[in-house]
């Protein structure tokens, strides 16, 4: 996906393609080979907004789910 | 469309007869109306372009990714995979929302019917509602792809 096929700002556009990449990741499966890359990709498409740094969302979610 | 709501703070440029006519929607004596009524019983609505949902998404539209933890059961699981009881069963959810006023409830139906009638609208309370889809599957096969404008998000 090309930012420039979109008429989306780049916010909104990386939710789409970041969502894709997640979703792509997923058709084999949540394990343990591919959860760090989807907890890394999720950080673009996080629900919670605020200043957080990727770095520290990645060690939250570890946190709340291992 | 609420007219009051599309009026906003304008109304306070009505006289105050105005006002009363436009607050308690009371057509004047007099005013020959059979136009308008004409045209509205004419409207065509035009079919929903992507650019109008992008528009919505950018304004008032989500799309998050969210992580669910499950507790395994040790029967669930086949022998291979006992020694992993200690990790969690992890999921994710997507969800990807349009927020409307009230008044636009049927703006919301469209957009379901635009998306192959995936996902669903959602009262959340008196003056919005929702449209949302949350299935990995939907969002794969039909929303996203037509979000990017291609056949697959691949």
């Amino acid at each position: 996906m090309d930012p420039s096929d979109l008429n989306l700002p780049l916010l909104k556009y990386n939710k789409i393609y970041y969502s894709s990449k997640i979703l792509e990741r997923l058709s084999e499966g949540l394990n343990k080979e591919n959860m760090n890359e989807i907890i890394m990709l999720s950080y673009n498409v996080r629900q919670e907004s605020g200043d957080i740094t990727l770095e520290e969302y990645v060690e939250k979610v570890k946190q709340n789910f291992f | 469309m609420n007219p009051l709501g599309k009026l906003g703070n304008k109304i306070k440029y009505l006289t105050p007869d105005e006002q009363h006519y436009v607050i308690n929607n009371i057509q004047p004596e007099g005013v020959d109306i059979s136009k308008l009524t004409e045209s509205i019983q004419n409207f065509k609505q035009n079919k929903l372009t992507l650019e109008f949902i992008h528009g919505l998404f950018d304004g008032d539209g989500g799309l998050s990714v969210y992580f669910n933890k499950k507790a395994p059961t040790s029967s669930a699981l086949p022998n291979s995979q006992a020694g992993d009881l200690a990790i969690p069963k992890l999921s994710v959810g997507f969800s990807f929302t349009i927020v409307q006023d009230s008044h636009n409830l049927s703006l919301l139906n469209e957009i379901k019917s635009y998306f192959n009638e995936r996902g669903g609208v959602y009262k959340i309370n008196n003056n919005c509602n929702i449209y949302k889809a949350g299935s990995k599957s939907d969002l794969i096969s039909v929303i996203l792809p037509k979000m990017a404008n291609k056949e697959s998000i691949e």
